[in-house]
C-alpha cells in the first residue's frame, strides 16, 4: 500500500504537469486535441490522486504504524469514525486531501465545459493545473504521508482528543473546499485575462463554483467558532487568531467578489476590481494554508512548525504578481464603457460595499502579519492583539450593517427620491421604535447595545421587506399560492432572494455578538465541595468532585447544582477535566442553554485530594442567536447556490415574454 | 505484491489511456462560439428583463425609467433571439421543428403585442420638448429643462 500510494503520487504529479505543459502548448498552437490531451492530463491526476487518498484510508485502518503518518495520528483503541478522521489530522494528509479535492474539482469544471468555453478552457486547464502540481510536489516531497519509520512502534501516539469531536468531519472538510473552490474564478480569471475576452462569461462560468465555495467556507469557519466555544473552554468562540484569521482573509475577499460581480453582470462595471477580487481571494486562501502551516505564527492550533512554509509564501506571492501583472497588461481593455450616472445608486453602493470588505480585509491582514513584520524589522515578535481587530472591526462591522439595511432598497442607474423615501420608511420607522422600546426599557442604560440592536432591526426590517415584496409580487402577478410563490421566488431568481436570507443571518449574527461582547459576565473562584459562586442572579453551587478511568482516560468529574435568583433549582450541569494517554489535558466545558443565555462551566486548576477547584463560570447572553445566525447565513447561501430546475414554458421566448408581458401590464 | 503491482500497473495504464484519447477518438463537437456568445447574451437580457420586474414591482424603479429600460431589453432580446435562430438554421441547415398551432398562434398575438408596444413606446420615447427639444418622458406635463407645458399623452394601459 506504501508503495502504491508512492506511486500514485508520482503518477499524479507526472499528470498535472503534463496538463499544464501541453495545456500551454495547445493553447499557444491551437489545437483542440491537444488541448484536449492536457484536461486527460487533469483527470489522470484526479484518478491518481484518488488512488493515493485510497491507500491513505486502507492504511489508517489497518493501523499499519510502519507508517510515521500513522503511528503519529491514530492510536489501537481509536475508533473507526475518528480513524478515517485522522487522514486530515496532520500536514501530510490535509496537503493530500487538498490536492486530492482540487483535482475533483478540476474534473468537475472539465465537465461541466466540455463543450463550453472552448476559447477559455485552455487557459482555465492550465491555471487549475499549475496549482494542481504544485500541491502535488508539495505532498510529494514535503508531506508525504506515506513515509515510513525504520521500525513500526507498538502503538500509535493517537488522535489529539480535542479532534475527537464530529467538528473532524465537518469543520476542516468545509474549509479546505471553500479554499480549493477559489481556484475556479481563479482560473478563470487568469483564463479571460489572458484570452483577453474580459465580458462577463467567465464570471458566470464561474459563478455556482464560488458560490459553493463560498457557502462552504463560511460554513466551515461557523462551525469552527461553535467548535471552539463548545470544546476549548475559555468562554469565546473567536479570538483573532492567526489561524481563524487565515480562514476568515479569503472569505472577506471571497465575499466581495460575489458582491462586485453583480455590478458586471448587470451593468458591465466594475471589472478591474472583479479579476483583481478573484486573484485576491485565491492568493489569501493559499496564504491562509501558508499561515496554518508555515507555524511562523503561535496559534492555538499549535501545528508543528515546518519547512513547508517557503513554497507556500513563494506561491502564494507568484499568483499575485502573475494576476497583477496580467490585470496592468489588460488595463486598458478592461475599463468599462458605462460610468456610474449617479452617486445614490445600487452600482455606487456595491462599490461602498468592495471598499468595506477590501477595508476589513486590510485590517485583518495586517493584524496577523505584524507580528512577522515586527519580528522581521526588529526582532521582537510583537501580537496587536484582539483589542487592535475589536477596535478597528467593530465599526466596520456597524457600517456593514447599516449598509445591509440601505442598499439593497437602492435603485440601478439612479435612484428617485420618492421611492427611496417609500422604501426607506418601514424599516427605518421599525429602527426606531426599537431603538425607543430598548433604551426606555433599559433606562438609557447600555445605549451603545441598543443602538446597534436598532441597526440590525432596520437591516433586518429591509431583508424581510424584500422577501416579502418578492413574495407579494409573485402571489399577485403570478396568482401563485404563497408556498409556491416562496418556492419560485427561489428557484427563479436565486441570488437575488438568497442575497436577503444571507442578510437576515448576518444581521442576527453580528447583533447578537454585539449583545454577547457588551453583556458577558465572567467570575471566577476557588471552590471547595458545598461553596458557591453567584453569576449575572444564578447561583453555582459546587456538589460533588468524582473520578472516571477508562483505558484511554482519566478524568475528574466537576458536579454542580444551579439555583436561579429567586431559589428556583434550575437543573445541575457537569464538568470535566480529562488527561488522555501520552496526551495534553482537556477540558469538557459544562452548559447550560437557553434562548436568552448560556451559563458556562469550567474547572481550571483541581485539587483531587482537598476537593478543591478554581471555577471559572461565564454567563454568555444570545450565544443561541449567533448560532442561529449563523445557520440563516448558509441556509441562504445554500439556496442562493442551488441548482434549480425551473422548467421554462415551452414554446420558446414569445411564451416567456408573453408571462412577463402580463406582469407589467397588470 | 502482486496485488499493488497489478494496482499501479492498472493506474498507469488508465493515464496514459486518459492523455491519448483525444488523439485517437473523435473531439466532442465544441458549440459554436458565436451562438454560444449569443446564447449568453440572451440569458443575461432574459433576467435583466426579470430583474427589471422585480425592481418595478418593488418599487426601486421609477415608471417611466422602467418601461424605457425594458423596452430597449426587450428590442435587444429580439435581435438575439433572431440572430440565433439564423445561425441554428445555418448550422442545421434544417428548419426548426414548428411549435404545436396553439403555441404558434399564442406566439403571434403576443409578438403583435410587443411589437405594438415596442412602437408606442418608441415613438413616445422619441418626443422632446417643441420649446427647447430636450427630450422629455412619456408622462411629463411639463419639460423638465425649461418647464413649457407639454400635451399629455397618457399611456393607456391594455
Amino acid at each position: 500500500m506504501v508503495l502504491l500510494g508512492n506511486f500514485a503520487l508520482l503518477v499524479a504529479l507526472v499528470a498535472a504537469g503534463y496538463a499544464v505543459v501541453v495545456g500551454v502548448a495547445g493553447a499557444r498552437g491551437r489545437r483542440e486535441e491537444t488541448v484536449r490531451s492536457a484536461e486527460g492530463g487533469m483527470k489522470a491526476a484526479a484518478l491518481a490522486l484518488s488512488v493515493a487518498a485510497l491507500a491513505l484510508v486502507v492504511l489508517l485502518l489497518r493501523k499499519d504504524f510502519r507508517v510515521e503518518y500513522v503511528a503519529q495520528y491514530t492510536s489501537r483503541d481509536l475508533s473507526t469514525f475518528y480513524t478515517i478522521g485522522a487522514f486530515w489530522a496532520g500536514q501530510a494528509g490535509s496537503l493530500l486531501l487538498w490536492a486530492w479535492t482540487l483535482s475533483l474539482v478540476g474534473v468537475a469544471v472539465l465537465i461541466a465545459n466540455r463543450t463550453r468555453n472552448r476559447d477559455l478552457m485552455p487557459w482555465v486547464t492550465v491555471t487549475i493545473g499549475v496549482v494542481l502540481t504544485f500541491f502535488t510536489a508539495l505532498v510529494t516531497f514535503y508531506g508525504n504521508p506515506f513515509r515510513t519509520l525504520p521500525v513500526a512502534p507498538p502503538d500509535g501516539q493517537g488522535l489529539n482528543p480535542l479532534l475527537q469531536n464530529y467538528g473532524q468531519w465537518v469543520h476542516p472538510i468545509a474549509l479546505y473546499l471553500g479554499y480549493v473552490g477559489f481556484t475556479v474564478p481563479f482560473a478563470f480569471a487568469v483564463a479571460a485575462l489572458v484570452t483577453g475576452k474580459l465580458g462577463d462569461r467567465w464570471i458566470r462560468s464561474a459563478r455556482r463554483a464560488t458560490l459553493w465555495a463560498w457557502v462552504l467556507l463560511t460554513a466551515g469557519i461557523l462551525f469552527g467558532a461553535r467548535w471552539a466555544y463548545v470544546e476549548l473552554g475559555w468562554g469565546g468562540y473567536w479570538a483573532w487568531d492567526p489561524v481563524e484569521n487565515a480562514s476568515l482573509l479569503p472569505w472577506l475577499a471571497g465575499t466581495a467578489y460575489l458582491h462586485s460581480v453583480v455590478v458586471q453582470e448587470k451593468r458591465g462595471m466594475l471589472r478591474v476590481w472583479n479579476v483583481a477580487l478573484a486573484v485576491a481571494a485565491f492568493a489569501l486562501s493559499i496564504f491562509g494554508t501558508f499561515l496554518t502551516r508555515s507555524g511562523i505564527v503561535s496559534s492555538v492550533h499549535a501545528f508543528a512548525e515546518s519547512s513547508i512554509g517557503i513554497p507556500l509564501i513563494a506561491f502564494t506571492v507568484a499568483s499575485v504578481a502573475v494576476g497583477t501583472g496580467l490585470i496592468v497588461w489588460r488595463l486598458p481593455e478592461l475599463r468599462s464603457p458605462n460610468r456610474i450616472t449617479a452617486v445614490v445608486s445600487r452600482e455606487s453602493s456595491f462599490v461602498l460595499t468592495n471598499l468595506l470588505f477590501v477595508a476589513m480585509t486590510l485590517v485583518v491582514l495586517w493584524g496577523t502579519v505584524y507580528p512577522i513584520v515586527s519580528e522581521a524589522i526588529r526582532g521582537v515578535e510583537l501580537s496587536v492583539g484582539q483589542p487592535f481587530f475589536n477596535t478597528l472591526m467593530a465599526p466596520l462591522a456597524i457600517v456593514t450593517v447599516a449598509l445591509l439595511g440601505t442598499c439593497p432598497l437602492l435603485a440601478w442607474r439612479r435612484v428617485s427620491a420618492r421611492h427611496l423615501r417609500r422604501n426607506l420608511a418601514v424599516p427605518a420607522a421599525i429602527g426606531a421604535a426599537v431603538f425607543l422600546g430598548l433604551a426606555l426599557a433599559n433606562r438609557g442604560r447600555h445605549l451603545a447595545i441598543v443602538g446597534v440592536l436598532s441597526l440590525g432591526a432596520f437591516a433586518l426590517a429591509t431583508a424581510t421587506t424584500e422577501l416579502a415584496r418578492g413574495l407579494l409580487a409573485r402571489h399577485r402577478h403570478h396568482g401563485e399560492g404563497w408556498g409556491r410563490a416562496l418556492g419560485n421566488l427561489f428557484a427563479f431568481t436565486p441570488r437575488r432572494y438568497g442575497g436577503p436570507v444571507i442578510h437576515a443571518g448576518v444581521v442576527i449574527m453580528l447583533a447578537a455578538i454585539a449583545v454577547n461582547v457588551g453583556l458577558k459576565v465572567e467570575r471566577q473562584a476557588q471552590l471547595a465541595i458545598g461553596d458557591s459562586l453567584t453569576v449575572h442572579g444564578t447561583r453555582v453551587t459546587f456538589t460533588d468532585l468524582t473520578f472516571e478511568q477508562t483505558p484511554s482516560k482519566f478524568a475528574l468529574v466537576g458536579h454542580f447544582r444551579i439555583t436561579g435568583p429567586d431559589g428556583e433549582r434550575l437543573g445541575t450541569i457537569r464538568t470535566e477535566q480529562a488527561e488522555y494517554t501520552g496526551q495534553q489535558r482537556v477540558t469538557e466545558v459544562g452548559m447550560r442553554s437557553t434562548l436568552g443565555a448560556d451559563l458556562y462551566v469550567v474547572m481550571n486548576e483541581v485539587d483531587p485530594r482537598r476537593r478543591v477547584a478554581t471555577v471559572l463560570v461565564f454567563h454568555e447572553p444570545a450565544v443561541f442567536w449567533i448560532w442561529t445566525g449563523m445557520v440563516v447565513i448558509v441556509l441562504g447561501g445554500v439556496l442562493a447556490a442551488w441548482p434549480w430546475r425551473i422548467d421554462r414554458p415551452r414554446g420558446g421566448l414569445a411564451l416567456e415574454l408573453a408571462s412577463e408581458e402580463v406582469e407589467v401590464v397588470a | 505484491m502482486i496485488g499493488v503491482a497489478l494496482a499501479a500497473f492498472l493506474l498507469l495504464l488508465a493515464a496514459v489511456y486518459l492523455m491519448a484519447r483525444p488523439y485517437l477518438a473523435p473531439l466532442p463537437e465544441p458549440e459554436d462560439l458565436s451562438v454560444e456568445q449569443l446564447r449568453a447574451d440572451r440569458e443575461r437580457l432574459r433576467a435583466q428583463v426579470r430583474e427589471l420586474d422585480a425592481d418595478f414591482e418593488t418599487g426601486k424603479l421609477a415608471r417611466e425609467e422602467y418601461r424605457r429600460l425594458r423596452a430597449r431589453r426587450l428590442q435587444q432580446l429580439e435581435g438575439v433571439t433572431r440572430r440565433i435562430r439564423e445561425l441554428e438554421h445555418l448550422e442545421d441547415g434544417v428548419e426548426p421543428e414548428p411549435a404545436p398551432p396553439r403555441l404558434e398562434a399564442l406566439d403571434r398575438a403576443v409578438e403583435d403585442r410587443i411589437a405594438e408596444r415596442k412602437r408606442l413606446l418608441a415613438e413616445l420615447e422619441a418626443r422632446s420638448c417643441p420649446t427647447c427639444a430636450t427630450p422629455i418622458e412619456p408622462e411629463d406635463r411639463f419639460c423638465r429643462h425649461c418647464g413649457a407645458a407639454l400635451a399629455t399623452a397618457e399611456v393607456k394601459d391594455p
